[in-house]
């Protein structure tokens, strides 16, 4: 029911776009060569592994990433003028990647300086669960619910654009960075994984806003029937005079 | 058995027996504990319902024992705006109260044809129609026991007998909305409402419909209004119907919502539309058979439930429902384009039969901005906001309109609407007269040509909290300004900018605080 929903939210508006681009991320990973590469950036440690690594990353943010955004691009189209139109959408989207960007270097050098042991996979597993159950997390969460108003024409639209990308991309990295740093770290079926992680959050992110607090991932909550009640009521200052 | 719902003035005297037996019902109801799914606030917190603010009123303290949480998630909270719901719900949730409320009164020896009655507020024949109907604010009964229909969280603007505005109660919604559900962007927003799952929640951005913006909204704040010489700003200074969490705690509320629910029937039945799938209900199943993500459920008496769909509350005769107005007639309404064309005076149109492609949600293309405010101002008092124009955009709508003045028109000219997008603050009550490129100092009330509608904050608030399910995003309006760019497109205005103005409707309004996130102008081509 709620993986219909939120298909349903997922692919309106300029969603199809969104899922082709999504489709071109997940061919360039699973191509043999990007495979064969992601191998290296596993199993040996040497200068070439962080360029792989990167392309890996790249590759994996391209196929991840369209699908939770559906409602900021649909906003960018509609908010701005014809002209000006594709214009915003790349500032936001140079701007959403630039934290990816930078997630994805600490992940390359991660990749290069960190034996990914059973044991280093499970540590990153409790601190991953911990992170899921925060109350920040979830702040992240419903930040990404809000949506900015921009001004409509330069330079300022440019402005308000890229801060858009950037706190978009920021939140987005916050929200699903550790996860997918803990897959890619996978020796087997991190595909696999990344492709769970992605539905997963595509869900999420079309899932009502609720009370930051310490609680179970927001799946496993909302997959109660009556999910509605779980969104935080409005807030109503105690009287002050 | 088919129910007859009468207009509140037509029903005789005053304390005739419909009103009697009405608030004889409601105090029966009032007698039961909030547990009751049958009782006065069970009923009200199905709209609505805040722990804070109920205590602060006084209809609940720390001593009240609740419903468990799984009947609360189950029936509480259900009301549905800014969403093509808002009509099918209400509906509902209008039946099940009028089925208890009937059973209350059965009880107590009444009448066993008891029908809810309505307020038609938009007659335009009868100024009084106006005036809040005077039992329900009287303090005693006839038989001078205290009046349930009386509520001292009822302060309009301030003066008695509390009497709204014309600009509140018009129905353009009737006029000019010849199709159900909003279009992209929400351009035009629909006579029922954008496309939504239930409550809105998992979308950032909501916008009223038609019916739901006007009057709906504005009676709401019109009628419950603010304590004189409070601020406005302050939730506990607000009266029962300026907010969602409150409403269905007047006894006026029923009424007005009878009335709004009139209106959609009405609505169907005015003829003389261009295209046959306008004036009709959604045939979409996501409507039809929706929302997925939960369903409708109303209490009935004698503990029964009652679980439906909008599919399920369309004909009004049929069972379960099994209810009719006394008043169904439609309004005499030219179509809207054919009065455009007019307006601008086209001389020439298509052959007989050949209708003028319309600017319409069925046959335009998706909206394009043309114009944007500044983002993030604020609006206290008679605030004058400016909307700067994109020459392009403004250069192919003119020269639309005067080719189409000149020579005819076989396609409407695009039609132009004002969005007023993420509108915030705490003073539900409020409601503004939005005025086009009027005199800094002028009287709105000498420039009705420059009227481009209302803004009601109804609700606002709710949609304002950060953590709330609009994400603080607050809620849109908007209004079509289509006749209005015409006119100055044809007076000489170079469209460079349009001033638009919000002008308070009253004294709590004045005083109150409203952030507005943009100002956007976008036109619709046919």
């Amino acid at each position: 029911m709620i993986g219909r929903i939120a298909w349903r939210m997922a692919s309106r508006g300029p969603g199809t776009w969104l899922l082709l681009a999504s489709f071109f991320g997940w061919t360039l990973l699973v191509l043999p060569a990007l495979l064969e590469s992601l191998a290296m950036a596993h199993h040996h440690h040497h200068g070439h592994t962080q360029h792989a690594g990167m392309t890996a990353w790249l590759a994996m943010l391209l196929a991840m990433a369209p699908l939770v955004l559906r409602s900021e691009i649909a906003f960018l189209w509609r908010s701005n003028l014809p002209r000006q139109r594709w214009s915003a959408i790349l500032t936001f989207i140079v701007c959403y990647s630039l934290p990816w960007l930078a997630l994805g270097l600490a992940w390359a050098w991660l990749v290069s300086g960190i034996a990914w042991t059973r044991s280093a996979l499970l540590l990153g597993l409790i601190g991953l669960a911990t992170w899921q159950c925060s109350p920040l997390r979830q702040r992240c969460l419903n930040q990404c619910h809000g949506l900015p108003r921009l001004r409509a024409f330069s330079p300022g639209l440019v402005l308000d654009t890229a801060r858009f990308g950037w706190r978009t991309g920021a939140l987005c990295c916050a929200i699903c960075g550790p996860s997918m740093v803990w897959a890619m770290g996978l020796p087997d079926y991190h595909l696999a994984v990344m492709l769970a992680i992605m539905v997963l959050a595509t869900i999420e992110r079309y899932l009502p806003t609720r009370r930051p607090t310490w609680r179970p991932p927001h799946l496993i909550s909302a997959a109660e029937p009556h999910w509605r009640s779980l969104v935080v009521p409005p807030a109503f200052p105690a009287k002050t005079a | 058995m088919t129910f007859v719902r009468r207009e509140v003035r037509k029903l005789g005297g005053k304390w005739n027996d419909t009103i009697l037996w009405y608030a004889k019902g409601v105090g029966a109801l009032q007698q039961k504990p909030i547990t009751d799914a049958e009782s006065w606030w069970f009923l009200g917190a199905m709209h609505g319902f805040h722990p804070v603010v109920w205590k602060e009123f006084g209809f609940i303290t720390d001593a009240t024992v609740l419903p468990g949480d799984g009947v609360q998630r189950r029936f509480w909270e259900q009301c549905q705006h800014q969403s093509w719901y808002f009509l099918p719900w209400h509906r509902g949730y209008l039946y099940a109260f009028e089925e208890i409320v009937r059973s209350a009164i059965i009880a107590q020896g009444g009448p066993a044809d008891w029908s809810l009655p309505y307020w038609n507020y938009s007659m335009d024949t009868n100024t009084a129609a106006r005036e809040v109907p005077e039992e329900f604010a009287e303090q005693q009964l006839p038989d001078g026991s205290d009046n349930p229909l009386f509520v001292t969280r009822r302060y309009g603007d301030g003066t008695v007998p509390i009497t709204i505005d014309p600009r509140s109660v018009a129905l353009s919604a009737l006029e000019d909305d010849d199709v159900f559900t909003g279009g992209e962007t929400d351009i035009p927003p629909g006579f029922g409402g954008p496309v939504t799952t239930f409550h809105h929640g998992p979308e950032s951005e909501t916008t009223n419909g038609g019916l739901e913006s006007l009057p709906h909204n504005n009676v709401h704040g019109a009628i419950g209004g603010a304590k004189p010489g409070e601020n406005p700003n302050d939730w506990w200074n607000l009266g029962l119907m300026s907010m969602p969490i409150t409403a269905g705690l007047d006894p006026i509320f029923w009424l007005h919502h009878a009335n709004i629910d009139r209106l959609w029937t009405v609505w169907e039945k005015i003829p003389g539309h261009a295209n046959p799938t306008d004036r009709t209900n959604p045939s979409n199943v996501d409507w039809l058979d929706g929302p997925a993500d939960q369903e409708f459920v109303m209490p009935l008496s004698g503990g029964r439930e009652w679980v439906f769909t909008a599919k399920d509350v369309l004909n009004t005769r049929a069972q379960p429902l099994g209810y009719e107005y006394d008043d169904e007639e439609p309004p005499l309404v030219s179509p809207r384009v054919a009065r455009r064309l007019a307006a601008i005076g086209v001389q020439a149109v298509p052959p007989m039969g050949v209708p003028v492609k319309e600017a319409s949600v069925n046959e335009a293309g998706p909206p394009e901005l043309i114009g944007a405010s500044d983002p993030g101002v604020t609006v206290a008092g008679r605030t004058r906001l400016e909307v700067k124009l994109d020459q392009p955009g403004i250069q192919s709508l003119r020269h639309q309109v005067s080719q189409a003045a000149a020579n005819g028109a076989d396609h409407e000219p695009p039609r132009v609407f004002l969005k007023i997008e993420g509108i915030r603050g705490t003073a539900d009550a409020a409601v503004y007269y939005i005025y086009i490129d009027l005199p800094a100092h002028g009287d709105p009330k000498d420039y009705p040509e420059r009227f481009a509608g209302t803004v009601s904050l109804f609700g606002v608030s709710a949609a304002s909290a950060p953590n709330g399910p609009a994400a603080g995003s607050g809620v849109n309006q908007v209004l079509e300004i289509t006749a209005i760019v015409d006119a100055l497109h044809l007076s000489g205005d170079d469209l460079a900018k349009l001033d638009v103005q919000f002008v308070p409707s009253n004294a709590p309004t004045e005083t109150a605080q409203v952030q507005i996130g943009r100002l956007s102008v976008y036109k619709l081509e046919a």
